[in-house]
């Protein structure tokens, strides 16, 4: 009964814990300027990130190492610290991005400016980071962002037509602006498989105290949790589809889509908005801020742990503490939030070869994951969809920037 | 170094096929900013959002119809005093609405609705000609 509560438990916080602000600014723009044909990008992505995600637990919970420390480990430091700088560079981008995104909800709250909210937001994740444990930020914040669900909610309250969303799952090329396609399709990508992501439920998993007697919990719940997290973000999709396509507005800012859920909802919509996004990107800011910790403790071999007191691992704390100070730089700046989440986006899915072949090549060690290495299937698609992420990035980021 | 040469070329390429619509990019953005104002005007008027946003909401469109419509050298003569035009409209509009939310009259913000939706069918249409040329 414990057990079937824990997978309950770890399949619901993964559906709560999945949008942020990446997914859900993607999912909005792409439904909004090209209907329901970029769902098969949110389909792909997921079905990778249910793969790398069941690989990091199961490389914890065999190996009892993170993805960081089996990769110093496996590869030597003057290797990993090329995976370390990318990726803790692009989450730290990624954790602007997400902060602003918390930022936003409160200004769309409040009407204050979004920039007044920076230092109080970073105040109270470092306090909640601080003072909390591993279980309540993992769980706490998940179990408040299940209010997501009203995404889906909506998509079945606006009576999507299923037939077209089911044809949207068939990849098919642009009829119209295609470098404005492959873009979105990019983002959506980089959006899904934030390399923060995997390393932090490596992490998690060791913090869990994860072995061997954990992997089916493992497999339930990254495909389960994924999966449904998936299906958020494609009623996210769908819903500015059929909000925003017909009216032909384009998403450029955090004010047009906080209109999406009204239709649905009527007043309640915007407030749901509200919440359902400053929820998202806090978790996301909590899970960045203690993945970018992670990342750097386990690389330099320092103390690490949420659950361990911050004067027994200060250099840990005293890392995210400046990961949030770093963070914060962009919003109190002004940098719309939106773009930086584009862009974050994006430079994410180019990061992606750094930060997850030497991943690929631990999970095809023995010497790691003795019995339980991947599969050829597991290893062709991930291998597939990183590189084609990384090649589409590539291309489309000149041409975004370039071209508006 | 041959990959970074493909990759380079597929740049350019995806560049010179997609520097055609950029002026087309710019009145589709203005139409929906259009658009986007209209439904603002919509949902403050049936008491679906809080004062404060729809304010914020207006500022952020007008502002960014200032900025696009700083990049409209580009276009055609024909598109471009039309498009002149509508923008000329669709700024008053928005104004006039900017101030009946302050004095939340929400029942002189419905009849500037009926613009609002009028200069985006405009700009829309002189968009579509534009990406249908390029």
């Amino acid at each position: 009964m414990t057990k079937v509560f824990e997978v309950a438990l770890g399949i619901v916080t993964s559906i709560g814990g999945f949008l942020e602000a990446g997914s859900l600014a993607t999912s909005a723009q792409a439904g909004a300027e090209f209907g329901f044909q970029l769902l098969w990008v949110i389909a792909l992505g997921t079905l990778c990130l249910i793969f790398l995600v069941e690989m990091s637990g199961r490389l914890a919970a065999v190996s009892h190492h993170t993805i960081a420390s089996a990769m110093r480990e496996r590869f030597g430091f003057n290797f990993f610290v090329v995976p370390l700088l990318t990726v803790a560079l692009v989450s730290l981008l990624t954790l602007g991005a997400e902060l602003g995104g918390v930022c936003m909800a409160l200004q769309l709250a409040t009407g204050v400016a979004l920039q007044w909210w920076a230092l109080p937001v970073m105040v109270l994740v470092w306090v909640l980071l601080w003072r909390g444990s591993f279980g309540l930020i993992e769980k706490g914040v998940s179990l408040l962002g299940l209010v997501t669900v009203a995404f889906l909610v909506a998509m079945f309250r606006l009576h999507a037509p299923l037939g077209e969303v089911a044809a949207g799952l068939v990849p098919r090329l642009p009829d119209h602006d295609s470098g404005r396609y492959w873009f979105l399709a990019v983002s959506i990508l980089g959006a899904s498989l934030t390399p923060y992501l995997f390393y932090f439920y490596s992490s998690g998993a060791i913090e869990d105290h994860w072995d061997k007697k954990d992997l089916g919990t493992n497999r339930m719940v990254a495909t389960l949790g994924m999966s449904f997290g998936g299906i958020l973000a494609a009623a996210v999709l769908v819903v500015a589809a059929m909000v925003f396509l017909p009216r032909g507005v384009r998403i450029e800012s955090y004010e047009q889509v906080a209109l999406m859920l009204i239709d649905a909802f009527g007043h309640w919509g915007f407030w749901l908005f509200v919440a359902a996004f400053g929820i998202a990107c806090l978790g996301a800011v909590l899970e960045i801020t203690l993945a970018v910790a992670y990342l750097v403790a386990q690389g330099f071999g320092w103390n690490w742990g949420e659950n361990v007191k911050p004067r027994d691992a200060a250099r840990f704390a005293a890392t995210y503490t400046l990961a949030l100070v770093v963070a914060m730089l962009p919003v109190v700046a002004g940098v719309d939030p939106l773009r930086l989440t584009n862009v974050s986006m994006v430079l994410s899915a180019a990061s992606l070869p750094v930060a997850t072949l030497p991943f690929l090549v631990l999970m095809n060690d023995p010497t790691y994951v003795k019995g339980h290495a991947n599969g050829r299937f597991g290893n062709a698609v991930v291998l597939v969809v990183i590189v084609l992420a990384c090649v589409l990035a590539v291309v489309s980021l000149p041409l975004e920037l370039v071209g508006g | 170094m041959a990959l970074l040469r493909v990759v380079m070329i597929a740049v350019l390429l995806a560049a010179a096929g997609c520097g055609g619509s950029g002026d087309a990019t710019d009145v589709r953005a203005l139409a929906s900013w259009a658009a986007t104002t209209d439904m603002v005007a919509a949902a403050w008027t049936q008491h679906e959002v809080p004062r404060r946003y729809s304010l914020r909401a207006v500022g952020r469109a007008r502002q960014a119809l200032t900025e696009r419509g700083r990049h409209l050298d580009a276009l055609p003569a024909a598109a471009r005093a039309r498009v002149g035009e509508a923008l000329q409209r669709l700024d008053r509009a928005v104004a006039e609405l900017a101030e009946a939310i302050e004095r939340g009259d929400r029942t002189g913000a419905v009849p500037i609705r009926a613009r609002l939706q009028a200069e985006a069918r405009t700009l829309g249409e002189v968009a579509a000609g534009l990406e249908a040329r390029s």
